[in-house]
């Protein structure tokens, strides 16, 4: 019984987790904390949409092309202008961005949610013991510890993943020895569109509509995920993820009917406790720009 | 005594260049009797009571909070339960728990019931307060965010108390475009107040310099708290004008669309700065409205351009333009005092 809300939740903690990985990537390379990354998962979520009809690999490809397109344009639109700016300012551009292209979703797609017909092969259940593992939660929590394991091989061996962690712990210092930050900034957001695009996918497969609404809730998720784990931090950012989604559905699972409704305003009290008990979170990176 | 006579000369430099314009605009727009502008003024001063409101902590201690919205909820709440007339609260809401049954048996008069709410709200902000100050940056920018998710999400629950999904309805429709010029004139007095009393000045050298205030014996979780509990008491009274004047409203009516809006205006206005929220609220304010009227009844010559979503989108791009060009808003973070006085602002560097 326990056992089946503890495979529930590894299956949201793992979703949330990457969230929060993509989230926490740019934000470790330039101090940016992005609020319209959940608008890149909305994007993607229009994307399967409009690719609904094409065979599965396509709808892959183009929902990923899609997102990392949207992703460079955000950076070099809207991002690069304010670089030097203070947190705040980016974390308020970050915030207008996001309105915006939220209302331009809402403009684009109507004020009502898009159905999107399901994907029944993934909802297939296995039974073990007794407990059911759906096809979609071995995915999810495959995908996640794949890209999790790419990501680290991405940043410890390649060129540009070395060069993107020494922005990581220095940015000016990784300038002075010729590191070009532009390259390095892009390549970033690059990935953080990757990610984004697998999340899309991984999220609204178990969803049946797609809203212009619908990445508000998810980078709420990922932002205080990525605050809690550990701001900088890779794998304080994975952690305060995984523990997010692993919270969130233990709380709806296990706490009485009469206070279910609450379960939002339980997780949000225990984040404010969090970060005050670790203002820099439970992993907090070294020389973090909180 | 010197120090005295140039805090109330700087007071009046600060408050009277804001205060007598509006008040003239008001007499103006109240002159022409024309319902829907008497409207759009009394929606954008009391707009602007929540945007002073939170330039008290945010613009002077520059910590970003996104939680003023919460309080302003808070207090809307509080004023239409102790104001609703008593006979219709036993059908709005028969399963009031016990312990604030009480609450059924009496309707206070609006002006009162405004005052309890924004005296209770300032209750809250201290206990919210006391632990929330000490984080600063994004820690406090998450944090604030992570309280307006509880409050928003008990309101939206507690169906007893709140009506939980329903509109909170029967709430006494008194406050008018004289209110909302009181409320505004009020709030920034009481703002400017702060900005030139010894507590306000503290918190604006913990902003400028935290660790040059410590220094010098500065309490910053201290300064920031006085600050904090003045924003948010004139974030309340913004949010129980707003309730008296619309008169019908949810937990929707203060979610983040109403924070992003806020946190824009100061934004756009000039972080730093009394004078950049009042401007800001102005600016986007008349922006807003102009799109809208496109939205919905089209313009002289240009028809209706009916999208939903389009006032918002189009000002997201303003919000967005502003940053990019001037990420430190309109006026820069100055005051109006500090044009007449012809030189840069020390605070200009602030954002």
């Amino acid at each position: 019984m326990y056992l089946q809300y503890v495979v529930d939740a590894i299956g949201t903690g793992s979703l949330y987790a990457l969230m929060t990985l993509g989230l926490a990537l740019v934000f470790s390379v330039m101090g940016l904390m992005n609020f319209a990354y959940g608008q890149l998962v909305m994007i993607g979520g229009f994307s399967i949409i409009m690719l609904r009809q094409q065979p599965w690999w396509a709808i892959i490809l183009g929902t990923i092309l899609v997102v990392v397109i949207a992703s460079l344009l955000m950076e070099r639109l809207a991002f690069r202008p304010v670089r030097a700016a203070t947190a705040m300012t980016m974390l308020i551009t970050s915030f207008a961005l996001a309105q915006f292209l939220q209302q331009a979703a809402r403009v684009a797609f109507g004020a009502n949610p898009r159905p999107l017909e399901q994907f029944s092969e993934l909802s297939v259940q296995y039974v073990v013991g007794d407990l059911f593992i759906s096809r979609q939660t071995i995915i999810t929590v495959v995908v996640a510890i794949s890209i999790m394991l790419a990501l680290t091989l991405l940043l410890k061996k390649t060129n540009i993943g070395i060069q993107l962690r020494a922005s990581t712990e220095d940015v000016d210092m990784a300038r002075l020895v010729g590191i070009k930050s532009n390259r390095v900034i892009a390549s970033a957001f690059v990935i953080s569109g990757v990610i984004a695009a697998i999340v899309s996918m991984l999220f609204f497969a178990t969803r049946t509509n797609v809203s212009w609404s619908s990445g508000e809730s998810i980078v709420l998720i990922a932002f205080v995920g990525a605050v809690i784990g550990g701001l900088g931090s890779m794998v304080g950012a994975a952690l305060g993820g995984f523990l997010m989604g692993f919270a969130y559905t233990l709380l709806n699972a296990l706490l009485p009917l009469e206070l279910r409704v609450f379960a939002d305003a339980f997780l949000y009290t225990i984040v404010i406790v969090v970060l005050l008990i670790r203002p820099s979170g439970l992993i907090a990176a070294k020389g973090a720009r909180v | 005594m010197n120090d005295r006579v140039s805090a109330w000369s700087r007071w009046v430099f600060l408050a009277l260049p804001l205060i007598i314009p509006l008040i003239v605009i008001t007499v103006l727009i109240a002159v022409t009797n024309d319902i829907s502008l008497v409207q759009r003024a009394s929606t954008a001063m009391i707009l602007m009571v929540m945007v002073v409101g939170l330039h008290i902590f945010s613009g002077n201690s520059g910590v970003i909070s996104f939680g003023s919205v919460a309080f302003a909820m808070i207090a809307a709440y509080t004023s239409a339960l102790l104001t609703i007339p008593v006979e219709q609260k036993p059908s709005l809401f028969p399963d009031m728990p016990g312990f604030l049954s009480w609450i059924v048996e009496f309707s206070l008069p609006v002006p009162a019931g405004i005052v309890v709410a924004v005296l209770f709200t300032g209750v809250v902000a201290v206990i919210v307060g006391v632990p929330l100050v000490r984080l600063s940056g994004l820690s406090a920018g998450i944090a604030t965010l992570a309280f307006l998710v509880v409050v928003q999400v008990v309101v939206t629950k507690w169906k007893a108390v709140t009506r939980g999904e329903s509109t909170m309805v029967g709430v006494p429709k008194e406050a008018t475009l004289w209110w909302a010029l009181a409320g505004v004139v009020l709030a920034i007095a009481v703002a400017a107040l702060f900005q030139v009393s010894r507590n306000g000045r503290r918190l604006i050298a913990t902003r400028e310099d935290d660790k040059a205030s410590m220094s010098i014996g500065i309490s910053i979780p201290k300064e920031r708290l006085v600050g904090w509990t003045l924003s948010c008491m004139v974030a309340a009274t913004g949010g129980a004008l707003y309730g008296h004047y619309i008169s019908t409203f949810s937990a929707t009516t203060f979610g983040f669309a109403l924070t992003f809006f806020i946190v824009a205006m100061l934004v756009i206005g000039g972080m730093g700065s009394l004078t950049g929220a009042v401007v800001g609220v102005l600016v986007v304010q008349v922006l807003s409205e102009f799109f809208r009227t496109l939205e919905t009844q089209g313009l002289g010559p240009i028809p209706i351009i009916d999208f939903p979503g389009l006032t918002e989108m189009v000002l997201a791009l303003i919000l967005l333009i502003v940053l990019i060009v001037r990420p430190s808003g309109i006026t820069g973070g100055t005051e109006v005092a500090d044009w007449f006085a012809r030189r840069k602002s020390p605070e200009s560097s602030a954002s």
